[in-house]
């Protein structure tokens, strides 16, 4: 269920007229979704969803509670409404409350593209069959996901604060295998936009991949070389952004802990070539313009040229250690070359391109050092090209090592809500083989 | 609740469906987290609304909403009738439904204590008590606890004749407890060996989480000065706090019969157990059986019938280390490579579904979730010390901790929360930066010793995802401690 501006105002301002606490906010959030998923080069499942959430967190002085509920009635509203105060009233005392925020200025972002809107199980169907046909023809197995969502968000709250947004998104994903299962290939593509989602194209890549992918050579397990391609520096680099919690590293609980105590702010943590940034009005990934607690979306540099300028603070801290509260970052932008994934692969003497990284799990939170596989399209390039398919790898490398180590990037990309290039570095720690195709 | 049910299978059969089903239900949840002396939050969630699924011609088609009256549901079957309509001009092969009996019946899972009316309060007192025992031991630095409640109270017809009231519980108290050393810029952490069952509040009663705090501190602690592993190929005793976990990864998912035959390529991946492996494979040494239920008490994947509205069994998908089955709903048991692949190995003829149908909300799509799977204790009498004392040169490990497994279930590596030296039947003292790695089938052919049923415990998983969009899915998992011989273990100790 999507709310207007104004059916949203009035909803909130019941809510908040109906409570006694010493200060409330109410969040709703709400959509319409659908899916269609596809294996075997047909259709397997496909649904619409309809949801709908209120939530209202409630304090007495600093004792505090929320509850979700997805029902509007007046029963139900009453029954929220009674049940958080309860839950707040026995909640102890928080030495960390912090008020709530008054009216905010936001950013004019508006995430939302009426195509996606619009669109339904017939127009998936169409983007299906763009997925379904070439892989009939080429005699290859095609399995996938389409999927298109229209939902937006409030927030309005007793000190006076109120910010609404429509957003939509759409994303595709294709995965291509040889029928006798020694080829498989991925690509996918993603926008705000489901009319600008080429289904076509990432099907195409994905086919190219897999036919290339088939009877892979074994290249034994060590530190080679690396082309990680935007998907797969999107899959990595995310636990580095994750990672930059203030508090944790304060805490002495984190990579970006100083020796000593404090944390690494104003130190080169990785190499000269390193920018990172969130950017909520960068106009090819459309940031929310707001958090759910109402704080402003907003730019900030987390590296810059290597040098760690801003890690992330939630309100108390930020309260605590008298800076701004930066919210958790909008979405993640690194700033990338100019040339593309082919460049890359033209420029390279020796080293190993990886389409996309699977199962990533922590193994040490104090270097960031992650494991996972490569998947989908594993190659060796020598010489400035694709010379074979190499059998997948497991490895165990942090992306600090790598944001240490990179030699070359392409132009950013859109992948998921980042923006990323891909990414030539001249080490990656492959551990193990993988037989998985 | 049967009138509306009604509306939905008679507007489907209406609509040209020649299958449908409905789920009413209502989920509730709480979550209360807490660090130190502080509480973090207090957050109840109740989410109500119905999924309607009907095949049209062989294609399933589906639609939900919050909103639960007559005209919506008419309306929002009539939606689902229209995607499956939609969907069937690019289909190949039908969907084929098993044979299922129609049942009136109720379940609920067995609690004694209703963990959503015990007092706030004395949960949250349990917590904080918990943090401020666990950082009473010197070197503790912080302390997180949390505690997860979830109630599923699901409604499903079907136009089988099928109508099941099923209410579900389950219950997930932890802690974790942090080791900073600052002078080093080093920390440790190590988290409490509760994990989530499918049980009321006396499952937080029975664990003594506050006498178990010292413990755990002193663990997190204790591990700042253990010493770093010498990697290389030793035998490894793992803990059933540990055992668990890989059982979930390396057998549970690749005997998903959609993932053996491509259905979840495009994100949770295949399966090294295709087809053609069923009634042949040696999985493991002959010591090995695992077990699949959805009935076991205390089981979180455990129900009374599932959401094909298929009653839950019993069966086995591993029998003396021969891989003999996989896990399967309604519309998987007639795929004509499973029926044709035991036909070829001489296996029995299966009709029926194992019932493991679920969809995580009344908005999510039903589709083959994972039982809970077991491995049965040894026939012969041992013990955790007996293994300790045969053992030569190995390490004990214990807990969960980083996991992590290629899309065809053949490379895996896991850590744990601790691990100790084994030196000549002996523990030695305490290591840290330890992970095994092996391959699913040279692993549990490694196997040589398990111990009896007096060892026996049952863990499992919370939040278990697999599907587009993702959904999430609880599942336990049984076994005593076992010894695997010469597997691989690696440092995972870096600097940057």
């Amino acid at each position: 269920m999507i709310l207007s501006k104004s059916d949203s105002r009035a909803l909130i301002e019941k809510i908040l007229s109906m409570t006694n606490a010493d200060e409330a906010r109410v969040n709703l959030s709400g959509g319409r979704s659908g899916n269609t998923r596809f294996a075997l080069n047909a259709i397997t499942t496909s649904g619409d969803e309809d949801t709908f959430t209120i939530t209202l967190r409630a304090a007495f002085g600093s004792r505090h509670a929320s509850m979700s509920v997805n029902q509007t009635d007046d029963a139900s509203l009453e029954s929220l409404v009674r049940k958080t105060e309860e839950a707040a009233k026995f909640a102890p005392e928080d030495p960390e409350y912090v008020p709530e925020l008054g009216r905010q200025n936001y950013l004019s972002i508006k995430p939302f593209s009426r195509s996606t809107a619009r669109a339904s199980a017939r127009s998936r169907v169409k983007g299906t069959e763009a997925a379904l046909r070439p892989a009939r023809r080429n005699d290859l197995v095609s399995a996938g996901f389409l999927e298109h969502d229209h939902s937006f968000s409030a927030v309005g709250n007793s000190a006076g604060l109120f910010a609404h947004s429509e957003s939509t998104d759409a994303s595709f994903s294709n995965t291509i295998r040889t029928k006798d299962g020694k080829g498989s290939g991925w690509a996918g593509d993603s926008s705000r936009d489901f009319s600008k989602v080429d289904c076509g194209d990432a099907s195409k890549r994905a086919i190219w991949k897999s036919k290339h992918s088939a009877d892979a050579n074994t290249l034994e397990p060590g530190i080679y070389p690396v082309i990680l391609e935007p998907q797969a520096v999107a899959d990595l680099m995310r636990f580095a952004a994750y990672a930059m919690n203030a508090r944790s590293a304060d805490e002495g609980r984190s990579f970006y802990s100083k020796k000593g105590g404090g944390n690494k702010l104003g130190e080169q943590v990785c190499g000269t070539n390193i920018t990172i940034r969130s950017q909520p009005k960068h106009p090819e990934i459309l940031g929310f313009p707001f958090a759910g607690n109402g704080l402003p979306a907003k730019e900030i540099s987390w590296i810059e040229n290597g040098i760690l300028k801003n890690l992330y603070y939630d309100r108390y801290w930020a309260y605590k250690n008298n800076v701004e509260s930066t919210g958790f970052p909008s979405n993640m932008v690194i700033e990338g070359g100019t040339g593309s994934v082919e460049d890359l692969i033209r420029g390279a003497k020796k080293a190993v391109l990886v389409t996309r990284l699977w199962y990533i799990r922590f193994v040490d939170p104090q270097t960031i050092l992650m494991t996972g596989l490569t998947r989908d399209g594993t190659f060796l390039v020598e010489n400035g090209k694709i010379k074979h398919a190499v059998k997948n790898f497991r490895f165990n490398e942090s992306p600090m090592t790598v944001l240490n180590n990179v030699e070359n990037m392409s132009k950013s990309v859109r992948v998921g809500g980042s923006l990323v290039p891909a990414m030539h570095a001249s080490q990656f720690n492959f551990a193990s083989l993988s037989d998985a195709v | 609740m049967r009138d509306l049910q009604d509306i939905a299978l008679d507007t489907a059969r209406s609509a040209g469906a020649e299958y449908a089903d409905i789920r009413i239900s209502n989920h509730r949840t709480q979550n209360i987290r807490t660090r130190e002396e502080r509480v973090q939050s207090v957050s109840n969630r109740e989410s109500f609304g119905f999924g309607v699924r009907v095949l049209v011609r062989g294609t399933w088609g589906f639609a939900s909403s919050h909103v639960v009256d007559k005209n919506e549901i008419a309306k929002v079957t009539k939606r689902a009738v229209a995607i499956a309509k939609a969907n069937r001009v690019i289909q190949n092969d039908p969907v084929i439904l098993a044979p299922v009996k129609a049942y009136e019946d109720t379940w609920k899972t067995p609690i004694k204590k209703d963990p959503f009316t015990v007092p706030l309060e004395d949960k949250i007192n349990l917590l904080l008590k918990v943090n401020e025992e666990a950082l009473k031991i010197k070197g503790a630095s912080f302390c997180n606890s949390f505690m997860l409640i979830m109630n599923e109270r699901k409604y499903f017809a079907s136009t089988e004749g099928t109508y099941l009231d099923q209410d579900t519980y389950r219950i997930w108290p932890q802690f974790t407890v942090t080791a900073v050393d600052r002078d080093k810029g080093e920390f440790e952490t190590c988290i409490s060996e509760i994990y989530p069952m499918g049980s009321g509040y006396e499952f937080v009663e029975e664990n003594e989480m506050v006498s178990l705090a010292p413990e755990v501190a002193s663990t997190a602690v204790e591990k700042l000065s253990a010493r770093s592993v010498d990697p290389g190929k030793k035998d490894i005793i793992l803990d059933p706090t540990n055992l668990w976990l890989t059982i979930h990864e390396s057998i549970g998912h690749p005997t998903e019969l959609d993932r053996a035959l491509g259905y979840e390529a495009n994100y949770a991946g295949t399966s090294f157990l295709t087809v053609d492996k069923m009634g042949k494979l040696k999985l493991g040494s002959d010591i090995v059986n695992f077990a699949a239920d959805k009935t076991i008490e205390g089981g979180l994947a455990s129900v009374g019938y599932d959401d094909d509205g298929e009653k839950t069994k019993e069966w086995y998908l591993v029998k003396d280390g021969l891989f003999i089955d996989y896990q399967t709903t309604r519309d998987q048991v007639f795929w004509p490579e499973y029926q044709n692949a035991r036909k070829d190995a001489g296996l029995p003829e299966v009709t029926e579904s194992y019932g493991t149908c679920y969809g995580d909300s009344w908005s999510s799509i039903p589709f083959q979730r994972m039982p809970n799977i077991h491995l049965d204790p040894g026939k012969d009498r041992l013990s955790l010390d007996d293994l300790i004392s045969d053992t030569k040169d190995g390490i004990y490990i214990t807990g969960r901790a980083s996991y992590s497994i290629d899309q065809q279930r053949y490379n895996f590596q896991f850590s744990g929360q601790t691990f100790h030296e084994v030196k000549n039947g002996k523990i030695t003292g305490m290591l840290k930066d330890v992970a095994y790695q092996a391959n699913t089938k040279e692993f549990w052919n490694s196997c040589d010793a398990i111990c009896d049923e007096r060892f026996w415990k049952m863990y499992g998983s919370y939040y278990d995802g697999k599907g587009q969009p993702g959904q999430s899915n609880a599942v336990s998992h049984g076994c005593p401690p076992a010894r695997f011989r010469k597997v691989n273990v690696i440092n995972t100790g870096k600097t940057i």
